[in-house]
């Protein structure tokens, strides 16, 4: 086991590429527009989750509202696109800004708290943005939904098949993962394992801890915005029972599932729990019951999560370091 | 060397990976679909509604009225000798879910025309699928005024709540005179168009609105603050828009609050449960349907035509439980789409072309008729509360 | 109009209070969220009407039997599901999605045996109301208040005066500690969601009875509710649960008095910002960091 994960740590870039490969693969090897569109979740819920994962997994800072982001997002993008027609990289920023923006103003008082009384700001945020939604009227046409959100287009080619809509998302999970990836090597990303490590101590090492913290929380929401554009794009049709708080909750279960702070674990999760209510839709009523025995017992087996405990960086190290001592 | 078998174990975790990924391809649906039948000698429809969730009872019926119609056809011999096969999925009432399923569907070409979903929202939410892809989308029960214009490829069985909540109020102010309305509605897509065309055409006619509230299913089971508001605008009718179990519980505050007017409901509190829900409380109450009822207890003051009649009882036989409304509309849907097969074959557009000429069709669920939105127009049924059982409306 | 709006709102604010105490309880011991409270809340009044009606309509039986029940349920869960993750000294976040999963369990079972449809709970106690003015008050309103803080006072008995709870106490300061002071941790913490569980089962009957229905889906919102009652009032303060219950119920009832639409946004944006000027609740105890 430690050897293959070694051998896997030594060739991270090969591997990348691969499953790179792969997914480019995948629409030609599954045609079928349902698969395409399965994928195509799948790579929407990876933004999301990466994201969460940047303010939760490496953070630590649990965050039960990151639906109220995706929402936000979504929202921007469709009026943007329905009522003034704006062009997709315009409502696409836009939906990041805005969602950025709202983390701004709910982290900068509200992240100072501790533990599960953030949970419960966080929760509380993302059920008042719901409620913004189901009785602005004027703004969200509430629970009638916003229909017919026109597709992104530019200079004349316009995203409209399914596996446009695919590549598409391939490309913004490629860029979330170079995104988070740079963050977490750079010196922010030293700073926030600190801080989930010890805040205490982060803070004696002269770490602003309420500055990281909410930066960190602003580019998770913007990511989740510019996933809530996508989907608002990608759906043509948005109502608020799609950012609820059960929404956060399951995409809070994704990460967990497949590790905190670890991409391919992420990864992971989301492509099982996003596969596993369609592999069990024959089992019809039973399928939640499943569902959530699944839950219990993957805790029981493996609470970490699926690739929780495995620190990629540090193996390789480890494996780099052996191998010197070899050639030596 | 070593490096190769490492390798060899990348390639099967991969290969692992992928297969999880296949799991959703076309592969694992041919273990839902039905045994027999060889390729091409069936002619293949969809069902998809709510089979679990907080609307699971109506989802149910519908496909269980569905079921037995496609049965009796396949008893018959099917259409011209080729018989029915119905494909099922549940929606959970969530319209995410009802796009994968339209998406499910559209990609089996041999899927005629899809029958779904129940309520609004997800048909509205499927339908631009459909419509893309030219497959005809029968919903028994969608009322959204929006649904029909979502494309040609649309059917609704459901008078669309533009013309039911405008008959509603005209019945209203009929009846009661323009007096002072207030309504509480729940915060979907029925109730808040509901209540908006009710309230506008109340004003319109000279009634006067004293207040509409508005709740969000399943987050409260207390609206007594929201009644305490209703009752300090002293209205004299009382119009509550919500679910059976909501509204039961909703004139049970309001009896229990004293709030003292003419309560008024509409289609949905047409059941057995919610007599029971309501108990003593529900005497009195006025209900405006543009849904055919077959309660038992309505039914002795009424009388069905034949083929409903017989619809109601091959029901009751087939499921043990009273069929309602929504269950004939699922039928007739059924119905119509037989017919339009036998006259197109499998043909999508032929189909489409011959449902959209329906016209004075005897259904169970009453004459039927396509306007040229696809939608139907249908005439209201109106009952009082007494003595625990739903009575014919008559003027007191 | 404004002292009825108080009425309404303090009886909403006792359900949540009373659910909220047993929450409080898990929390106070473990420092879990127990996001299948709400469930053991929905399950116990099912267990009660099904009872009930089983047996003819013998209320206290049903009740008491569904009370035992739903304690066992809730001691199966820590022993069956939480234990071991928790020897594993695993993240509070595994044992956290466990009662996720929990919760989806209990909710889709109960779907499965008994349906989605709203349940008629009989109406065992038709006390009557008063009417003061324009203002009425019913007698079961004011039961539901009353038994809230009985249990309120009852759990702080077993807390600060019985040995079990001293136990309670202990596991909750230092687990390991406790563990080395000969105290069986594991039953400890097995007896506590079995209380937890006890007074869930209570708060649904109760509940279930004032609104004479229940149905599956009424765990869920209230659940969230009492999470963050328990939270305004200062987690793993019991006299904070029941406070924090209260001025949610009222916040809401007069919140809705203003807009219908809004009646949980008012009430969340009011916990929000207590908690930016009193980051550990009301009656929380400043939580000093160690190093």
């Amino acid at each position: 086991m430690n050897r293959i994960l070694a051998c896997l740590a030594r060739n991270q870039l090969l591997i990348s590429l691969t499953v790179l490969a792969l997914a480019l693969l995948f629409p030609l090897v599954f045609p079928s527009q349902y698969s395409i569109r399965m994928a195509t979740l799948c790579g929407m819920y990876i933004v999301l989750a990466l994201s969460l994962n940047l303010i939760t997994g490496y953070t630590g800072q649990v965050s039960l509202g990151h639906a109220a982001f995706f929402g936000i997002g979504a929202y921007t993008a469709a009026i943007l696109a329905t009522r003034f027609g704006l062009n997709f990289l315009f409502t696409f920023i836009a939906a990041a800004i805005v969602a950025g923006l709202a983390a701004f103003l709910l982290g900068l008082p509200t992240l100072k708290l501790k533990g599960h009384y953030l949970a419960m700001v966080t929760l509380g945020f993302c059920e008042i943005v719901r409620l913004v939604e189901m009785n602005w009227m004027g703004l969200t046409r509430g629970p009638l939904g916003i229909l017919n959100i026109p597709p992104p287009s530019l200079w004349g080619f316009t995203i409209d098949a399914p596996i446009e809509y695919y590549y598409f998302i391939v490309a913004l999970v490629v860029l979330t993962i170079k995104l988070v990836q740079n963050i977490v090597d750079s010196r922010v990303g030293k700073g926030l394992i600190a801080i989930s490590e010890d805040e205490i101590a982060a803070e004696a090492m002269g770490i602003n801890i309420l500055r990281y913290k909410v930066m960190v929380f602003v580019i998770s929401a913007a990511l989740a915005g510019f996933a809530g554009a996508f989907y608002a794009q990608y759906m043509s049709y948005i109502d608020p029972t799609s950012f609820g708080t059960d929404q956060s909750i399951s995409i809070f279960i994704m990460i967990i599932f497949g590790g905190l702070a670890s991409i391919p674990g992420t990864i992971i999760g989301v492509i099982v729990l996003t596969l596993l209510p369609e592999v069990l839709r024959g089992l019809m009523d039973f399928r939640l019951i499943i569902y959530g025995l699944i839950l219990i017992a993957m805790m029981l087996v493996k609470p970490e999560g699926l690739l929780g405990n495995i620190n990629f960086t540090r193996i390789k190290k480890a494996a780099d370091g052996k191998k010197a001592g070899e050639l030596k | 060397m070593k490096n190769k078998s490492k390798m060899l174990g990348l390639l099967i975790s991969i290969c692992l990976m992928l297969s999880v990924l296949a799991g959703c391809g076309p592969a694992s649906e041919a273990n839902n679909g039905q045994a027999g039948s060889d390729k091409g000698k069936s002619y293949k429809l969809a069902f998809f509604g709510p089979l679990s969730g907080d609307a699971m009872q109506y989802g149910v019926a519908i496909k269980n009225a569905v079921e037995l119609e496609i049965r009796k056809v396949n008893d018959a011999g099917g259409i011209n000798g080729v018989p029915v096969e119905l494909k099922v999925f549940d929606d959970k009432n969530d319209p995410k879910e009802s796009v994968n399923i339209a998406n499910k569907i559209v990609s089996d070409p041999e899927i005629l025309v899809a029958i779904g979903s129940f309520t609004s929202s997800c048909s509205l939410a499927a339908a631009p699928v459909f419509q893309k892809n030219q497959v005809p989308l029968f919903s028994p029960t969608a009322s959204h005024p929006d649904f029909p214009f979502a494309g040609d490829y649309m059917f609704t069985l459901a008078m669309t709540q533009k013309l039911e909540s405008k008959k509603f109020a005209e019945f209203v102010i009929e009846q009661f005179g323009p007096k002072k309305v207030a309504t509480i509605y729940q915060n979907t897509d029925y109730g808040v168009t509901a209540n908006d065309i009710f309230v506008n055409r109340i004003k319109e006619l000279g009634g006067t609105v004293t207040g509409s509230e508005q709740f969000i299913s399943g987050q409260t089971k207390d609206y007594s603050p929201l009644i305490s508001n209703i009752k300090a605008q002293q209205p004299d009718i009382f119009y509550v828009i919500g679910s059976y179990s909501e509204a039961a519980q909703i004139i049970q505050q309001a009896k229990a609050l004293d709030l003292k007017a003419q309560y008024i409901g509409n289609g949905q509190l047409i059941r057995e449960d919610f007599l029971k829900l309501a108990g003593a409380n529900g005497e009195g109450l006025v209900v405006m349907s543009s849904i055919p009822v077959f309660l038992s207890s309505a039914l002795e003051h009424q009388k069905l035509s034949a083929n409903t009649e017989a619809f109601v009882n091959d029901f009751k036989k087939a499921y043990q439980v009273e069929a309602d409304g929504f269950s004939a509309m699922g039928y007739d849907s059924a119905s119509l789409i037989v017919d339009a097969i036998q006259k197109a074959g499998a043909d999508k557009k032929g189909i489409r072309d011959a449902l959209a000429q329906t016209k004075n069709y005897a259904g169970v669920s009453g004459n039927l008729s396509f306007m040229d939105t696809r939608e139907v127009e249908r005439s209201l049924i109106n009952y009082r509360v007494k003595d625990g059982t739903f009575i014919p409306y008559v003027r007191e | 109009m404004f002292i009825q709006q108080l009425v309404n709102g303090l009886t909403i604010g006792s359900t949540y209070a009373l659910v909220a105490i047993g929450f409080t309880l898990i929390f106070g011991v473990l420092e879990l969220i127990n996001f299948a409270h709400g469930s053991f809340y929905m399950v116990g009044a099912y267990f009660t009407l099904m009872l009930m009606l089983a047996m003819g309509g013998n209320f206290v039986l049903a009740f008491i039997i569904s009370l035992a029940l739903t304690g066992a349920l809730g001691a199966m869960m820590d022993h069956f599901a939480l234990r071991r993750i928790r020897e594993r000294r695993a993240t509070k976040d595994a044992a956290l999605i466990s009662t996720i999963g929990i919760a989806t369990v209990i909710d889709h079972s109960v779907l499965e045996f008994f349906g989605s449809e709203t349940k008629s709970f009989p109406a065992v106690l038709n006390l009557g109301k008063i009417t003061v003015g324009n203002t009425i008050i019913s007698y079961m309103q004011i039961l539901i208040f009353a038994v809230a803080v009985i249990l309120m006072g009852l759990l702080t008995f077993i807390l600060y005066k019985t040995r079990i709870g001293k136990a309670m106490r202990a596991v909750s300061q230092n687990m390991d500690a406790a563990k080395l002071m000969g105290i069986n941790v594991n039953f400890v913490i097995s007896f506590t969601f079995l209380v937890a569980s006890v007074l869930a089962a209570i708060a649904g009957t109760m509940v279930g009875m004032y609104y004479q229905a229940i149905e599956v889906t009424m765990g869920f919102a209230i659940g969230m509710k009492s999470f963050a009652a328990a939270v305004l009032g200062g987690i793993s303060v019991l006299p904070g649960a029941m406070l924090g219950g209260l001025i949610i119920g009222v916040v809401e009832a007069l919140g809705a008095s203003i807009s219908s639409g809004y009646r949980d946004a008012i009430a969340f944006a009011v916990l929000i910002i207590v908690l930016v000027f009193k980051p550990s609740g009301l009656l929380g105890k400043k939580h000093n960091n160690k190093v």
